[in-house]
């Protein structure tokens, strides 16, 4: 579902991404791990066609996504690390705005089913988003990409700044949607998480992808282990 | 895609504080300008109303003052002014010549505070030293007025720059443009269509503001009108299409804020001050000073051959000439008096077209430039609307002048030719009509100037960074 | 400390790329206004300086003929220009340049310059003065709107808080930031302006107190717009918020409030219209004496009141012409008529002053304006100064005529012809702007506004900064 081919991104002549071959397949939860600055957005932002790639291809559903920018973003949705929403319309709306710019269109108790299946309880559904956590605005996010029917999640650390328990829920979420065939590729921190609820990881050091491996090969603390050895 | 958009964005201005701020400030200033430019016009209309029943009771009186001579009763005036005298009468009871407001005229001030609003030329008086300019205080005229005009060129843009100046800006540095950057769609056109919806919310504001406004004054509203407020649009259009423009840059907030608070000062106070001063530097006006040493030298030159002069003026006025004309009587004199100021306004006619011409040239200068700033446009076409623009000043000017000699030639005959002025003249003395012929409207053309220089923004929006366009907007 | 943070604060502004361009603009400006202004105001007084001497010269070279004839044929009186008009052109603009000085009558000051210019010209024209009383406050709301909404952002401040330093010596230290900067753009403004107008040489001697004067009303100008950009800046959470609410100050103590004023001013003292004012003239004229008019009653009553003075029973005894005797007391009495209405209009002109000083509360453009333009003898004051200097010499001049028609001819000898050497005899018409000393002293309300603002602005810098 999305591919990578040689995929490389230079910003004044530094090597952000260097040439990056990777595939995330419907089903997997690719979990991208790395320092800050290892190239994990850049890569996501590829895929989002936020910048240009300088050389490579990021492919998603076969489609190459600097060539069909607008049609390889029907299939995706994407949740940022701050899922910043329109403080001044409710959980509903907001969803009912985003999936719509997707030119998708519910009635309200769709939505409304959407919003409880991302695990948001029916009274904040006509909240203004303004008065949300941010476990909720994720939760909005989720009940995007489910509504949007979204093929692939694109997700930028989504899970940094949640409590353990909206990090929990938000993990199970992910897993559901996995079930149901869509394609993961998560930027992240949280070895833990990544270990618990993905399907494959990937470590980054600048820019290179050095490492990657089905997260059933490997236990937590090796995990750990092979991380830092990489870091250092 | 674009109801849904609309909906959202509508959902959003109105929960927020600004459509009541907005709202609540312009109705407030509309009605506030339009109450003042109502005072304007009523105090000139009321000065014309007084003029015109002043000059209708005096013609009563001269027409109960002619009964009387012609019964042969003493009327208790000198016999040099009597009304059956066609020189006391062209001096005694000029008409007022009076340009009456507009129906517009309450839009802008214009240059209605410097001139007069109704004049009365004289038999003996000269016709080009009468005084247009009104005696108001120059410390108003150097302050101007808070008209809508006002309202309109200066505070409007400055209502749209601070209502869309952070319209793309603030959602990349709120996080939402992520997410409808992650969205199947194109961020110019979703950005194209927030626009427009402010745009057309501000503009149903204005414009039942402006109607408001024109009604509670007793406005008629007809095409003009609303052509008026079709070119408020315009105005308008160029600075929402302006605010586009700058956010499409993909810089910050407190960027975009000074860029286009930094182009409302350049296009509507330095540009439209410059090209001012361009133009009395480049096309100066002959000095006013040395005009009167003209003047002057010509009347000393003519004192000195008044006898020369009847004889020239009267072989070219043949039809003037009465057989007992001698310098003894009267009407010796009079012919000599007329016929030195016809001399006099020969010669000074060329000196004082010269002035014409270089206000001419000045507004050709001015006009040729008014592209460079849609605020000259449409200050331009407000003036224009409410008949207060200096065209419509210089017209009325050519028109008195017209009516001045019309005056003149209806008294003259009977100056020459020793007859009396009688009753039955009061009916035929020529009345003044103001000649609006020459009076071209700018307004289509400024309209047009307008669209273009809307047009060139959005095409220049839709050409700005096309490729790569996410990443720009993006990274800013 | 106060020069470390001062010298932080005016790194940050002098290498800021955007200030730096903001700051040649408005350089660029200036020059191009100064050097136009220079060009215009030679040229103006050149042309003053040859008219004055043109009309002197048609005055003096009149044939002999009758003083009365001499008194209609009338003389011109121009007015000068004063240097630092060079800086502010004030309301110069709009009135006239030159009276027209005759018997009888007493002529409003004609050719206003900005009835010869387009209607564009009432948007303001690019002039030192529109300058320093517009576009610096711009420039200084420019440099000061993020001073302190920037180090919020991006977190500086609570690092500078945490440091323990007083956060008043930082404002201090902000304001001097923008504060000195400005100063020094108009002590260069100044200075040129004062060098330029000592080497042109026809502009008249120039008072360095004078321009001194004038540059610390502006410096005290700006010293408010820095206060006021600090505060706003200080109380806003964003640089655009700040932006925004200080140009709405802007526009409304520079531009909204001089005009709303304007209107209140017209509305509640309106000015006669010139037709009006004309004819009320006219009509108190005509009920009394007329010096041309020997039937009227009060001139039955003159020669009455005459005869029985000089104990004589004919008007032919008087040991002067009459004619002439009766032309004087009739100038002298529509004199006093003129004097009357004048009055009414300064009554007027002197209402809406009030307006506009009741407002300076309101706006610290406005006392600055009227100082500026005091200070530059561009102001209506002295353009009234000058009219009633011009009628008082008009008076005199008439005084003379009518003396030397009564006294050289006997009653009923219309054909007397005065000597041409009468004509030079006759002074000519000089006027001299109001002392400096007179124009602080008219305008103390004024500096007590301006004044006022300075304390005002400083005290909001001192209360706002304390709840940063």
């Amino acid at each position: 579902m999305l591919h990578t081919e040689n995929l490389t991104k230079e910003y004044d002549g530094q090597r952000a991404l260097d040439k990056l071959n990777l595939s995330v397949e419907s089903g997997d939860i690719y979990c991208l791990l790395g320092a800050n600055g290892a190239g994990k957005s850049t890569t996501i932002n590829l895929f989002l066609n936020f910048i240009q790639p300088t050389e490579g291809k990021a492919i998603i559903d076969l489609m190459d996504v600097s060539k069909e920018p607008l049609k390889t973003k029907e299939v995706i949705a994407y949740i940022p690390e701050n899922l910043n929403l329109y403080g001044e319309l409710t959980g509903l709306e907001n969803l009912e705005y985003f999936v719509g710019l997707s030119g998708k269109k519910y009635t309200n108790e769709h939505l409304s089913d959407y919003l409880k299946e991302a695990g948001l309880q029916n009274s904040a559904h006509r909240q203004r988003v303004k008065g949300y956590s941010k476990g909720m605005r994720q939760k909005v996010g989720i009940a995007i990409a489910l509504a949007k029917r979204a093929k692939a999640l694109l997700l930028d650390e989504p899970t940094s700044g949640l409590d353990p328990k909206a990090s929990n829920e938000f993990s199970e979420l992910l897993v559901k949607l996995s079930n149901q065939g869509v394609a993961t590729l998560m930027a992240t921190h949280d070895l833990f998480r990544a270990k618990e609820t993905g399907t494959h990881i990937g470590i980054m050091k600048s820019g290179v992808l050095v490492e990657q491996f089905g997260t059933e090969d490997i236990n937590h603390s090796d995990l750990e282990k092979l991380y830092l050895a990489h870091m250092n | 895609m674009l109801t849904l958009n609309i909906i959202t964005e509508l959902r959003t201005i109105f929960r927020n504080y600004w459509l009541a701020a907005i709202t609540l400030i312009l109705i407030t200033i509309c009605l506030y300008a339009g109450w003042n430019g109502q005072n304007h016009v009523n105090r000139h209309e009321d000065s014309i109303v007084a003029a015109l029943e002043e000059m209708q009771s005096a013609d009563e009186l001269m027409a109960a003052r002619l009964d009387s001579i012609d019964q042969g009763l003493e009327i208790g005036l000198p016999t040099w002014q009597y009304p059956n005298s066609p020189t006391a009468t062209g001096d005694g009871a000029p008409r007022v010549a009076a340009f009456p407001p507009g129906n517009l005229a309450l839009i802008s001030t214009g240059q209605s505070d410097m001139f007069n609003h109704y004049v009365k030329p004289t038999l003996t008086g000269d016709s080009f030293s009468i005084g247009f300019t009104e005696l108001s205080s120059p410390v108003s005229l150097l302050m101007g007025n808070f008209d809508p005009a006002f309202v309109l060129v200066y505070l409007l843009p400055l209502i749209i720059i601070s209502f869309c100046y952070n319209i793309l800006s603030s959602e990349k540095e709120h996080g939402s443009l992520v997410l409808v950057a992650s969205s199947p769609l194109s961020v110019r056109h979703w950005l194209l269509q927030k626009i427009a919806v402010r745009f057309v919310v501000l503009i149903l504001i204005l414009t039942i503001c402006l109607l408001l406004m024109l009604m509670m004054n007793g406005v008629m509203i007809n095409t003009d009108a609303l052509l008026m407020i079709l070119m408020v649009w315009l105005y308008a259009a160029f600075w929402f299409a302006m605010a586009y423009f700058i956010n499409l840059r993909g810089k910050s907030s407190a960027r975009n804020a000074i860029t286009l608070l930094g182009l409302w000062v350049a296009l509507v106070l330095a540009i439209p001050s410059l090209i001012s001063q361009s133009a009395s530097t480049f096309y100066p006006v002959p000095s006013r000073a040395l005009l009167v040493n003209e003047m002057r030298n010509i009347q000393a030159e003519l004192d000195k051959q008044q006898n020369e002069i009847l004889d020239d003026y009267l072989r070219n006025h043949p039809e003037l000439i009465t057989r007992d004309a001698d310098e003894s009587t009267a009407y010796g004199w009079w012919q000599r008096f007329f016929a030195s100021k016809d001399l006099v306004s020969e010669r000074m006619a060329p000196l004082l077209a010269n002035y014409d011409q270089s206000l001419k040239k000045q507004q050709h200068w001015v006009n040729q430039l008014s592209f460079l700033s849609p605020a000259i446009v449409f200050r331009n076409s407000l003036d224009h609307m409410a008949e207060t623009s200096t065209a419509h000043y210089d017209n009325y000017r050519q028109s008195v002048m017209t009516f001045a000699d019309e005056w003149r030639d209806f008294f003259l005959p009977m100056v020459f030719q020793d007859k009396l002025f009688t009753k039955d003249m009061i009916a035929e003395l020529p009345a003044f009509d103001m000649e609006r012929s020459g009076l071209k409207s700018p307004v289509s053309t400024n309209a047009t100037i307008l669209l273009v220089m809307v047009a060139g923004l959005m095409l220049a929006s839709l050409v700005m960074n096309r490729v790569g366009e996410t990443e720009h907007l993006m990274q800013g | 400390m106060l020069r470390l943070l001062t010298k932080k604060e005016l790194q940050e502004i002098l290498r800021s790329g955007q200030l730096r361009i903001a700051g040649m603009i408005v350089m660029v400006l200036t020059i191009i206004a100064i050097l136009v202004s220079a060009s215009y105001y030679q040229s103006i007084q050149q042309q003053h300086e040859e008219a004055s001497h043109n009309e002197r010269n048609v005055w003096e070279s009149q044939d002999d003929k009758n003083p009365h004839s001499a008194a209609h044929y009338g003389t011109y009186a121009f007015k000068p220009k004063y240097p630092l008009s060079l800086i502010d052109q004030g309301v110069d603009k709009f009135v006239g340049i030159s009276i027209f000085l005759e018997a009888h009558k007493r002529n409003e000051a004609q050719y206003m310059a900005a009835a010869d210019q387009t209607g564009l010209a009432r948007f303001g024209e690019l002039t030192p003065d529109f300058i320093l009383l517009f576009i610096i406050p711009l420039l200084i709301i420019l440099m000061g709107h993020d001073s302190f909404t920037r180090e919020k952002e991006t977190g500086t401040l609570k690092l500078m808080k945490s440091q323990g330093v007083s956060l008043r010596l930082v404002a201090f230290a902000k304001w001097l930031g923008v504060f000195i900067p400005i100063t020094v753009l108009t002590l260069c403004v100044f200075l040129v302006a004062g060098v330029l107008l000592g080497t042109l040489g026809n502009f008249g001697e120039l008072s360095w107190s004078g321009l001194l004067i004038m540059m610390l009303v502006y410096v005290g100008y700006y010293a408010i717009f820095t206060c006021i950009s600090l505060i706003a800046s200080s109380l806003s959470k964003t640089s655009g918020i700040a932006l925004v609410s200080l140009l709405a100050f802007w526009i409304i103590s520079c531009l909204a409030i001089p005009k709303a004023a304007t209107n209140i001013a017209e509305l509640e003292h309106p000015y006669p219209t010139k037709q009006a004012f004309d004819e009320a003239i006219a009509l108190d004229k005509s009920q009394g004496l007329d010096g041309h008019d020997p039937w009227s009653k009060a001139a039955k009553r003159l020669e009455e009141e005459t005869l029985k003075a000089y104990k004589v029973s004919s008007l032919e005894e008087l040991p002067f012409n009459y004619d002439g005797y009766r032309m004087q007391k009739g100038e002298e009495h529509e004199a006093e008529i003129y004097f009357k209405h004048y009055h009414k209009l300064k009554d007027v002109h002197n209402a809406q002053t009030g307006i506009y000083r009741k407002l300076t509360s309101l706006s610290p453009y406005l006392p600055v304006r009227f100082l500026s333009m005091s200070l530059a003898h561009t102001d209506y004051g002295t353009h009234w100064h000058f009219s009633d200097a011009a009628e008082n010499y008009r008076i005199e001049l008439q005084k003379n005529l009518n003396n030397n028609f009564a006294d050289n001819s006997t009653y009923g000898n219309w054909a007397y012809k005065a000597d041409k050497s009468l004509w030079a005899d006759i002074p000519e018409f000089s006027y001299s702007p109001p002392e400096l000393q007179d124009v602080v002293k008219q305008n103390s309300l004024n500096f007590a506004a301006l004044s006022g603002w300075l304390i005002i602005a400083f005290a909001g810098l001192f209360l706002s900064t304390k709840r940063l």
